[in-house]
């Protein structure tokens, strides 16, 4: 079958309109947001969000919040952010592709910015992981080895944080006979802990409930040592790494529907 | 939802056998059915005055002319026996198939009967539970305050009440099956349109399977929605296909059905069909229809260039300022519908020019002419678009046209198949864009299943006719539509109501919030009912839209699009209410409670 030059230069502008297109929607895709079951997660440029099926948020990350431990010392992944966005237009891309050829619901939010010790980046990737979803943080910090790394959510305002073992945190400062008797009708136990007070050993769950006691998430726990600043709404996760100026922490989380 | 489904089928086959007595043209027969409906409903309603039962007339006038009808049709047929060709019948099985694919397994994935995506459907529903009663008038806004502006007559709402007035039942069911139809329609024109054009059936086909998947997701709606300039723009499309043959009156019927059908659209139509019915007349030299064309491009690279002066607002609504958009978003939004795929237009342009096809040239003429139209600088104008989907898939198909011309029949299929799987991927695109802010548990809906059961609820509340609804604009609007139950003007709330809205805002005063409350009238003085009894409906989206900034609660154009649970905080302020002597509990689900005030 032999084709002419004629037919061949046109098969190649279909070719080259067509790539062309693919590749315009696939950047222009909005990789901004993705799903995890009816749970909407959005980037936008201070964090990562991810929703309620009602549509309010049910917890939030951002390196503002983020801590790393250089020893004793702790400090937030950055105090300014200077840049954030879905990464540059080929990470984009690929993730788009696997997103959508593997079926995934993929997402990836970059960040630069600045601390005290000078610049940072922080990557935050979230991936489906055996029914719930898997946040991944990329740090690199270019001028400190940490210790540790804190990973903090910013949970629901009207949310409570109980565990496994049937506990309800909650801090000094924050805590009134309101907040005691919905922990109670939930059949928890009120657990009052100072901000810089780790929560007791053994623990294996965080479970977060509304006020009405119904599970809207949850996160296994394995060694990491756990902080509630309730004024806030701020809990941490604080993991142990080995010292690098490059670091990936995860964390997973079941979103309960 | 079966019976739903047969009653949308009813939007289309009633006016259709209604107007089957005078012609045999499908399309025709569709316009003289609508037209006759028209001035029927106004002639029903004065009979009825008296009698008021004007919905049982309708019906059984309705039921009456359509049997005769269908009867009349076996008679033909069976003394005719005309024999089927399965070659005919052949593209338009394909585009069936095609259709109900990307409709129910892409568009409709997470939007299950009776949800809805379409945020416009509910004030003509509200319009059509108005008809359906009788209250007519040859202006909406004196229908329902729902309406500020007068931009079509009633007669999208006529033909609308017809299935509801037969098949008795709300219309949101049936408008999830009646937007298929618009669908499937639209690409039935776009096949029509290429194949009178390019006299290729494969092209045709291609053409069709285009034009279905390019969603014009602001403004223009073509595809999916149907509202009416939509459907104005789809009589005057199909309309274009049998032109040549209709007669004096009939051409006069179709202007009139297409003119009342959108005042704004509609004229844009019919300068259209005219230019389409004169070309042949008039016949242009090639080098003068050359000449037209480059007047035409100059005129579209004029109104894209007019951007660097200014943009301007020429409607004094609101609401149309928020659609003055810039060259720039007006650009993303190409890229959003179509990809790159108007380089084929380009291309089309081109091979138009080269060649000496005298249709193809006026359709070139048109189509620059109504692209420039839409794409100027003036608010609202994106509106004129709907019509230049349909041209400008035309001279996309031109372009791609050009370029298989000598293609063997196979790289031609693979061109067609690699071409249209690009689009779908850009409409995949596209179609999740305009989900993004949709999305209500593992639903992608404008309404709750909870908002539904509110609204049935305040249908049978609601008998003797006296209840007044007030909640935050979207609650107004998707529950006035749904259950029948006043409100002022629902969405289109005015700014009294949005201010008596705002002051309660977070208030403890119960006296205070009842008697801001009592203050919110209807604007029409007719539906001013002095026995009314007040209604207060709270939920997840009166307290989201409580939350927006006070130049956006003062605003048309910013509403809560998607359902909303009501949260435990929301709950305190329910349950504060609930305890108050003012107010009385009457309803309540996860996402609304309403209290009568008292």
């Amino acid at each position: 079958m032999s084709i002419s030059f004629k037919t061949l230069i046109k098969s190649l502008i279909i070719l080259a309109i067509g790539f062309i297109s693919l590749l315009v929607t696939l950047v222009r895709m909005p990789v901004s947001s993705s799903f995890a079951g009816g749970q909407r997660i959005e980037s936008s440029s201070y964090g990562l969000s991810v929703y309620q099926p009602s549509g309010s948020t049910l917890f939030t990350i951002t390196p503002l919040n983020d801590y790393f431990y250089d020893g004793q010392a702790k400090e937030h992944l950055e105090n300014k952010l200077l840049q954030s966005g879905n990464g540059n237009l080929f990470s984009e891309a690929v993730l788009d592709i696997e997103n959508v050829v593997f079926n995934k619901d993929g997402l990836l939010w970059k960040t630069k910015g600045l601390n005290s010790k000078g610049g940072s980046s922080v990557s935050y990737s979230v991936e489906s992981s055996n029914g719930g979803i898997k946040i991944t943080r990329g740090i690199n910090l270019q001028k400190v080895e940490p210790t540790a790394i804190g990973q903090v959510f910013t949970i629901c305002s009207d949310c409570m944080v109980t565990d496994n073992t049937n506990r309800a945190y909650f801090n000094g400062d924050t805590v009134n006979s309101d907040l005691i008797n919905i922990a109670l009708k939930a059949n928890k136990v009120p657990t009052i802990i100072g901000e810089n007070q780790s929560f007791p050993a053994g623990i294996t769950k965080i479970i977060i409930i509304g006020r009405d006691g119904k599970e809207k998430m949850s996160m296994p726990v394995a060694g990491e040592t756990i902080y509630l600043q309730d004024k806030w709404h701020l809990l941490e996760f604080k993991t142990p790494v080995a010292k690098a100026k490059t670091e990936n922490v995860s964390q997973v989380i079941y979103l309960a529907n | 939802m079966l019976t739903d489904f047969f009653a949308a089928i009813s939007f289309y086959l009633i006016p259709y056998l209604t107007g089957r007595f005078f012609t045999r043209k499908t399309f025709l027969a569709w316009i003289i059915g609508a037209f006759l409906w028209f001035p029927l409903y106004f002639i029903v309603s004065f009979i009825a005055l008296k009698t008021g039962n004007f919905s049982l007339i309708i019906r059984y006038l309705a039921i009456g002319v359509s049997l005769l009808s269908v009867l009349n049709i076996l008679r033909q047929f069976l003394k005719e026996r005309p024999k089927l060709d399965l070659k005919e019948i052949a593209p338009y099985t394909f585009l069936v198939l095609f259709t109900a694919g990307v409709y129910f397994l892409i568009w409709k994935r997470s939007t299950p009967y009776p949800l809805q995506l379409n945020w416009d459907i509910y004030e003509h529903i509200t319009l059509s539970n108005l008809i359906s009663q009788g209250r007519l008038s040859a202006f909406t806004t004196n229908i329902s305050d729902t309406f500020t502006f007068n931009s079509y007559s009633p007669l999208f709402g006529i033909l609308l009440s017809l299935p509801k007035i037969i098949f008795q039942r709300s219309l949101i069911g049936i408008y999830w099956w009646l937007e298929y139809w618009q669908y499937l329609l639209t690409a039935i024109a776009s096949y029509l349109l290429a194949k009178r054009i390019f006299k290729d059936r494969s092209l045709a086909i291609f053409s069709a399977v285009l034009s279905s998947l390019t969603f014009e997701s602001v403004v223009a709606y073509t595809v999916f929605f149907l509202i009416p300039q939509t459907l104005a723009v789809l009589i005057a499309v199909l309309a274009a296909y049998e032109l040549m043959d209709y007669k004096k009156i009939f051409l006069l019927i179709t202007a009139i059905v297409i003119f009342l059908m959108h005042y704004i659209v509609g004229p844009l139509c019919l300068v259209f069909l005219v230019c389409l019915y004169l070309a042949p007349r008039v016949p242009l030299s090639l080098k003068r229809l050359n000449l037209l064309i480059t007047a035409a491009i100059l005129f579209l690279a004029g109104a894209l260039g007019l951007h660097f002066l200014g943009r301007w607002n020429i409607l004094s609504i609101e609401e149309a300022s928020h659609f003055d958009f810039t060259i720039y978003q007006k650009a993303g939004f190409i890229l959003d519908w179509y990809g790159i795929f108007l380089a084929f237009a380009l291309i089309g342009i081109f091979a138009i020019l080269r060649n000496k096809s005298y249709s193809q040239k006026i359709f070139l003429i048109l189509a620059l002419g109504v692209f420039g139209i839409s794409f100027a600088p003036f608010s609202y104008f994106l509106k004129f678009y709907v019509l230049g989907h349909y041209l400008t898939n035309v001279i996309i198909v031109a372009g791609i046209a050009f370029l298989v011309s000598n293609f063997s029949k196979v790289l031609k299929t693979v061109s067609f198949i690699f071409l249209t799987l690009v689009m779908l991927l850009t409409f995949y695109n596209n179609q999740l864009m305009y989900k993004g802010p949709l999305h209500f548990q593992n639903y992608v809906t404008q309404i709750s299943y909870g908002e539904l059961q509110a609204a049935a609820w305040l249908s049978s509340h609601n008998k003797n006719g006296n209840d007044f609804l007030i909640s935050d604009p979207s609650l107004q609007y998707i529950l006035e539509a749904n259950s029948g139950v006043d409100t002022q003007g629902g969405v289109y709330t005015n700014l009294n109501t949005r201010k008596a809205l705002e002051s309660i805002n977070g208030s403890y005063n119960t006296q205070f919030i009842k008697s801001e409350l009592l203050s919110i009238k209807d604007s029409l003085p007719k539906d001013q009912n002095l026995n009314r009894k007040v209604l207060f409906a709270v939920g997840g989206r009166y307290f989201a839209w409580q939350e927006l900034p006070q130049s956006q609660k003062e605003s048309s154009f910013y509403n809560i699009w998607a359902p909303k649970d009501i949260t435990s905080t929301e709950q305190n302020y329910i349950n504060f209410l609930k305890n108050s002597k003012q107010f009385k509990l009457l309803y309540e689900n996860r996402q609304i409670a309403i209290f009568e005030v008292i």
